[in-house]
């Protein structure tokens, strides 16, 4: 294995990108110095030996630079000679430049060291920033201090200065003396070329999608003030723009009024829609959502109906904890590692349960049939059954309860207690800020929902859960280019046979290895629950097997193991912490400086479905926002949605700017807005005193349909967010379809749409102003009130019929139609009803 | 090839001209007639099967009995049996070995794989070595290690978005993408929703109650959208425009696909790998999409004890629904028009340690199926390591003797040879995959 990073570019945003553990991206310079035959010279004025550039004249001095490789009697080559050999140069296998820095790279959005001319060299990497976050102060090629760019800091062998980023090739102190020179002579050529060029943009590798360069929002242009309100709306609270705040937020010019949206958005972000809304963002970012609710490895069977009750106390733990934090204003940080966390005795017993190891037998096999081991059989044990109201109450009597680490607990120790409710019962009287003491700790990254989505083993050792717990607090993962060096020697947890000193694997492991003693001093590999912590308890844990499986431990059993491990240690990217534990160790990775942009990147994301970029210089105004507040996630989410990243859009062409995004409304936002928006109907309708969310829900009521609607995700090791934008056949029909079942409940007498003769134009009215989100004042709402009338007054014509679709399209250009489909009063509002539930207002962010 | 294209072929008559003209820039006229579905001869639909926890198909297929430092399962060494087509199957099955050539030097595979019967004759396998080492590097693995360019030979693409990119205009496809059934996939770098086999199932049989008839209801729709969106269509960015453009399309596309559908899936019955497999069989026969991407498992992350028990255990799993899917394709007379491939984030160790197969990004054994494929092997193993590791490959041969494709282009040769595979031309391979040959399969 070997490691690489590339340098890329992105228009004014430059990206750095690790590849962890990638194809190999250069080599260790050549013994021999391995350059090429280099004359210092540059056509372009670059004076020998790197000095300073700038001089645009066409007939350079030959200079003196000294001896490069070149005889004396070899003519100087021009700029462009010198540029196709250094770029010869760098693809060689000898420097390996090109491996990661290819044209793949730079067409998708990274650096590009393989091909381009001059001029495009130039304009690639002279006076851009490059787009890792540790690098945004240094510039690639500085025209103004070239001997002090980025790019010739990296590949110098005279110094071992630490910059943003580890010496280049990976592994390497440097190159060559000879390859130095060569690269000063061509940065010198190059800034010599970009200071003749007008330093107009160029095509420097686009983004996705064919779109030219990354747009940042200082190039943004303001978006329609009435798209800005509906997709703000729509995101925060879910209900439709009112005509009041349009009217409020927009001056005479229909221009958006930053003050009174930002006061609109306030109100909007104080309501307990956003609440919900905020819920769907927690479970998200959180990583506590994994795919199935069988934890066969920690809870052996938990299948049945009441388990996965139970399972769902699990997952809902840490969002119930981060909106506790959330309203208390604190800092958000905290959420990493507090101990209070928002439990029912469900969650406890289940915790209980997972704090001991799993209970084996004489050949070691798991029984699944112990209450300490499988939830079901605790369950069974414990409650008569699902109706059992003791049940029903220990998976909702939620209060905070401080998960206190206490390594040498002896509570609950084996299987008893757990099957005959005795344990249960001892929980249910820990009441709100009560205490319960843990042998093993559990943070937010240590949960068991946690531990099912990333599993580890053997191998792993907890790798996979120090880097999603990374990722979580930062949205950043491992680098081999990171310079950090942890100041300890030897480093913990790497395992210097498989990854050797100077190799480039150790660009990762170096950083990454010793955090996972973290975890594994506490959790086993296999079903990642309590690992024995002393070798008395290893020795309990030993006995107990043999009395409850009837064997002597001492004479044919299978110890349970104990293990020591170093203590852990915490270094990235710029940041070096000595641990103690796994609260330490996920704190410092919470007080990481990256923590705010982060998180803004990832409300970001959330809110505009494309990943972020974290150079823009707006996110890093709302990071900055945010960790001045104090890191209130209530702040974040503030100066996000009344920022530019949301207000401006770019009209140019395709482009991955945030605030000109388009993409399908995933199932969280369309199904909230849209039960959402049925409620808002019934209230405009002055239905306030009716069970306001009896028939509005049109997902939970069709949930086999609603899951057909893209949803969003993490995917093991990438820093950002899995969200699908695009709409596709399927997505429609599962929206097609919710809208056209069970019409009955939704439009007729007593339902939210009372349809009755002779009111159909207010019931159109309300769709138009609730459901679509049209504003009476917009021409939007005329126009689609008018169309909604037509098709009504089409569908109920009986006379003559319509013969085809064609026919009845023609007709809907009239206000008295020709032809119609013969449908009673009824029938043709739920028509309407159907369609409206299915427009793009509703389906779509963006349009 | 392009978008532009798709949109061309795939016009939906019930669409509102207006929209679809303005939006894609076509002219009405066209809209109205543009509508063929014809299938280009030598285009094959594509079920990916891939996998995100590293298989171990190097385990047991050609070259896995050539050293005594590779390992296999015990005759004992697991419980496991597995009835197919008639015959028994179990732990000694992938001990032992049968001649897959049938040459002068036999070329030995597990004998597990006679479960396939005649299946055999349409498989090959392809040895290679993605380089890949870490389960997050998956998504790179999809884009090939970055060697997949995208259509226009610029920034890389996934597999399965190059294969329905090039294929779906010459397949006649309903929908340009694939349809993911299990795992994650990106189309044109933007991630496409997974769909389940019975979430699909369960889509397409669900009733509704609307009186409106659906192509009724079309032209209504259209109508509205052509009145309300008049201002994006007009003045919207082209985000905006291109969605919009979606939207319409999606629609049609939704009518299409559900009636072609619903009278095809009784035999979903689960999400399993088999109807996983039936389903993406079912979506490539009724031309709704050019590629499915589908799972597959024969070793799963194996970093256990046992680890060749659970192996044994899901090998036979997965023969069992090679066969049975073998066989639906057949029934369904599609076993000529599709080709199977097999996409993995790395190839497991040789030898097994106390921990199982650990990962090995030395060697992967792609696994192909289809009506037009010939039995062979392509490239080889070193014996000589312990561990396994790929030999470079003759892409004339597909054999190892005077190479042309060094080992650490093993990996764009077999995308590019699966592409080739699939119908796609050679110069669309080459702007796909440049510098890298392709071996023929088919």
């Amino acid at each position: 294995m070997s490691a690489c990073f590339r340098l890329g570019e992105g228009g004014k945003v430059v990206a750095l990108i690790a590849c962890l553990l990638l194809a190999a991206c250069g080599g260790a310079p050549s013994e021999d110095g391995g350059g090429p035959a280099v004359a210092d010279v540059s056509t372009g004025g670059g004076s020998g030996g790197g000095g300073d550039s700038g001089d645009s004249g066409d007939s350079g001095d030959s200079g003196d630079g000294g001896d490069t490789g070149g005889t004396p009697d070899d003519p100087p080559l021009s700029r462009v000679e010198q540029h196709a050999q250094t770029m010869e140069r760098m693809a060689s296998n000898d420097l390996g430049c090109a491996n990661c820095h290819s044209e793949a790279d730079g067409n998708a959005g990274r650096l590009n060291l393989e091909t381009g001319t001059l001029e495009e060299l130039a304009a690639r990497l002279v006076n851009r920033v490059p787009a890792s976050d540790s690098c945004v102060d240094e510039l690639l090629i500085d025209s103004d201090n070239a001997d002090q760019s980025l790019f010739l800091g990296l590949v110098t062998p005279h110094n071992a200065d630490q910059r943003c980023v580890g010496k280049m090739p990976l592994g390497s102190s440097g190159v060559s003396d000879a390859d130095y020179e060569m690269f000063e002579v061509w940065v010198d050529g190059l800034v010599a070329t970009y200071n003749e060029q007008d330093n107009g943009d160029f095509d420097v590798g686009g983004g996705r999608g064919g779109a030219n360069d990354v747009v940042s929002s200082e190039s943004a242009e303001p978006a329609d003030a009435l798209l800005v309100l509906s997709r703000v709306k729509y995101l925060i609270h879910g209900a439709a723009v009112t005509d009041d705040e349009y009217a409020a937020a927009t001056d005479a010019q229909g221009d958006l009024r930053q003050d009174q949206f930002e006061e609109l958005v306030r109100t909007w972000l104080a309501t307990n829609e956003f609440r919900e809304k905020r819920q769907d963002f927690f479970i998200l970012a959180l990583q506590q959502n994994p795919p199935s609710s069988n934890y066969v490895e920690q809870l052996r069977n938990s299948v049945p109906v009441t388990s996965r009750d139970v399972i769902r106390t699990l997952e809902a733990s840490m969002w119930r904890t981060a909106e506790r934090i959330y309203s208390d204003q604190q800092d958000f940080r905290s959420l990493f590692w507090t101990t209070r966390h928002e439990v029912t005795t469900a969650t406890l017993l289940t915790l209980k349960m997972l704090d001991n190891p799993t209970f084996r037998n004489r050949l070691g096999r798991i029984d699944g049939n112990s209450p300490g081991n499988s939830l079901r059989r605790a369950i069974e044990g414990t409650y008569t059954g699902r109706d059992d109201p003791v049940f029903q109450s220990d998976i909702s009597d939620w209060r905070t309860v401080d998960l206190r680490y206490a390594p040498d607990s002896t509570e609950m120790r084996g299987p008893e207690g757990f099957g005959d409710g005795a344990n249960a019962a001892t929980l249910r009287t820990v009441g709100p800020e009560g205490v319960v003491n843990l042998r093993a700790p559990r943070v937010l990254c240590s949960t068991p929902a946690f531990f099912q989505l990333w599993q580890t083993n053997a191998d792993n050792r907890f790798r996979a859960q120090v880097n999603q717990c990374l990722i979580m607090a930062l949205g950043r993962s491992f680098s081999a280019g990171d310079p950090t060096l942890p100041d300890i020697h030897p480093l913990p947890g790497v395992d210097l046979d498989q990854i050797p000193e100077g190799s480039e694997c150790m660009g990762c492991h170096k950083n990454m290895d010793p955090m996972v003693s973290a975890f594994e001093a506490h959790f086993d590999y296999e079903n990642h629950r309590f690992r024995a912590n002393s070798q008395e308890v290893a020795d309990f844990y030993t006995e107990q097997n043999g009395e409850l499986f009837d064997f002597d431990p001492e004479q044919r059993g299978r110890p349970v193991p104990f293990d020591t491990f170093p203590a852990p240690y915490f270094s990235f990217e710029g940041v070096n912490e000595p641990g103690s534990n796994l609260y330490s160790v996920v704190r410092s990775m919470a007080l990481h400086p990256d923590f705010a942009r982060g998180w803004a990147a990832k409300v970001c994301q959330w809110a505009n479905s494309v990943e972020c970029s974290r150079q823009d210089p707006e996110l890093i105004r709302i990071a900055d926002e945010f960790a001045a507040s104090g890191y209130r996630l209530d702040r974040l989410f503030e100066a996000f949605f009344t920022s530019k990243l949301v207000t401006h859009t770019y009209s140019a062409e395709l482009t991955d700017f945030p605030g000109a995004q388009v993409s399908v409304a995933r199932r969280d936002h369309y199904c909230h807005a849209v039960r959402v928006r049925m409620r808002e109907s019934r209230r405009a309708q002055d239905r306030t005193s009716d069970d306001i969310d009896r028939d509005t829900d049109i997902c939970s009521r069709n949930r086999s349909l609603a899951e057909a609607i893209p949803s969003g995700g993490n995917i093991r090791g990438a820093t950002a967010f899995t969200l699908p934008t695009s709409i596709s056949a399927f997505a429609s029909i599962s929206v097609g379809n919710l809208c056209s079942t069970d019409l009955s409940r939704y439009v007729g007498g007593g339902r939210t749409f009372r349809h009755q003769e002779n009111n159909a134009a207010e019931a159109v009215d309300v769709m138009v102003t609730q459901l679509l989100g049209f504003p009476t004042q917009t021409t939007q709402y005329a126009e689609a009130y008018s169309s909604l009338m037509r098709t009504y007054a089409a569908y109920k014509k009986s006379a003559p019929l319509c013969a085809s679709a064609a026919e009845l399209s023609d007709a809907l250009d009239e206000d008295d139609p020709a032809c119609g489909l013969g449908l009673s009063e009824l029938e043709a509002m739920q028509g309407v009803f159907s369609q409206v539930c299915q427009s793009p207002s509703l389906t779509t962010l963006g349009l | 090839m392009n978008r532009r294209h798709f949109l061309r072929v795939s016009a939906g008559s019930a669409l509102a001209v207006s929209v679809r003209s303005l939006l894609t820039g076509l002219p009405a006229a066209f809209l109205l007639t543009g509508q063929t579905r014809a299938q280009e001869a030598g285009r094959k639909f594509v079920m990916l099967a891939q996998s995100g926890a590293g298989e171990a198909v190097n385990g047991f297929g050609p070259g896995s009995f050539d050293s005594p430092d590779f390992s296999h399962p015990a005759p004992d060494e697991s419980d496991a049996t597995r009835d197919i087509a008639g015959r028994t199957f179990s732990a000694a099955d992938l001990s032992a070995t049968t001649d897959f050539l049938g040459g002068n030097s036999p070329v030995r595979i597990a004998r597990c794989f006679e479960a396939l019967g005649a299946m055999q004759d349409n498989m090959a396998f392809f040895h290679h070595r993605t380089n890949f080492g870490i389960h997050p590097q998956m998504q790179s693995a999809q884009a090939i290690g970055g060697a997949m360019r995208g259509a226009d030979g610029r920034g890389q693409e996934q597999l399965a978005s190059a294969l329905a990119q090039e294929n779906a205009v010459a397949l006649g496809s309903v929908i340009d993408r694939p349809i993911v059934l299990s795992g994650s996939v990106s189309f044109e770098n933007t991630p496409l929703t997974r769909y389940e086999p019975t979430v699909l199932k369960e889509l397409v049989l669900s009733s509704v109650s609307t009186a409106v008839p659906s192509d009724m209801f079309g032209a209504a729709r259209d109508k509205m959208l052509d009145r309300v969106y008049t201002n994006v269509r007009d003045n919207g960015t082209p985000n905006q425009r291109r969605f919009l453009d979606d939207y319409v399309l999606s629609q049609a596309q939704a009518v299409d696909v559900a009636e072609r559908l619903v009278a095809e899936v009784d035999e979903i019955v689960d999400d399993g790998l088999t109807s996983q497999m039936k389903m993406a069989t079912i979506i490539g026969k009724l031309q709704l999409a050019p590629v499915a991407v589908v799972g597959y498992r024969v070793s799963g992350d194996n970093h256990v004890p046992n680890g060749l028990e659970v192996e044994t255990s899901l090998t036979l799993d997965m023969m069992a629904s090679y066969r049975e899917f073998y066989d639906f394709a057949l029934s369904n007379g599609f076993w000529d028009q599709m080709l199977y491939a097999t996409l993995s984030v790395f190839g497991r160790k040789m030898n097994v340690s106390n921990n199982g197969r650990g990962h090995n990004g030395s060697l992967s054994t792609g696994l192909l199926f289809g009506g037009q494929l010939q039995r062979a092997v392509v490239g080889g193993i070193n014996p000589d390591n312990p561990r396994g590791e790929s030999l470079p490959i003759n892409s004339t041969t597909g054999g190892t003797v005077n190479p042309d494709v060094s080992d650490g282009d093993s990996f764009a040769c077999y995308a590019k040879s699966v592409m080739m595979a699939s119908g796609v031309p050679q110069d669309r391979l080459d702007a796909r995959v440049p510098d890298v040959p392709a071996v023929q399969l088919a």
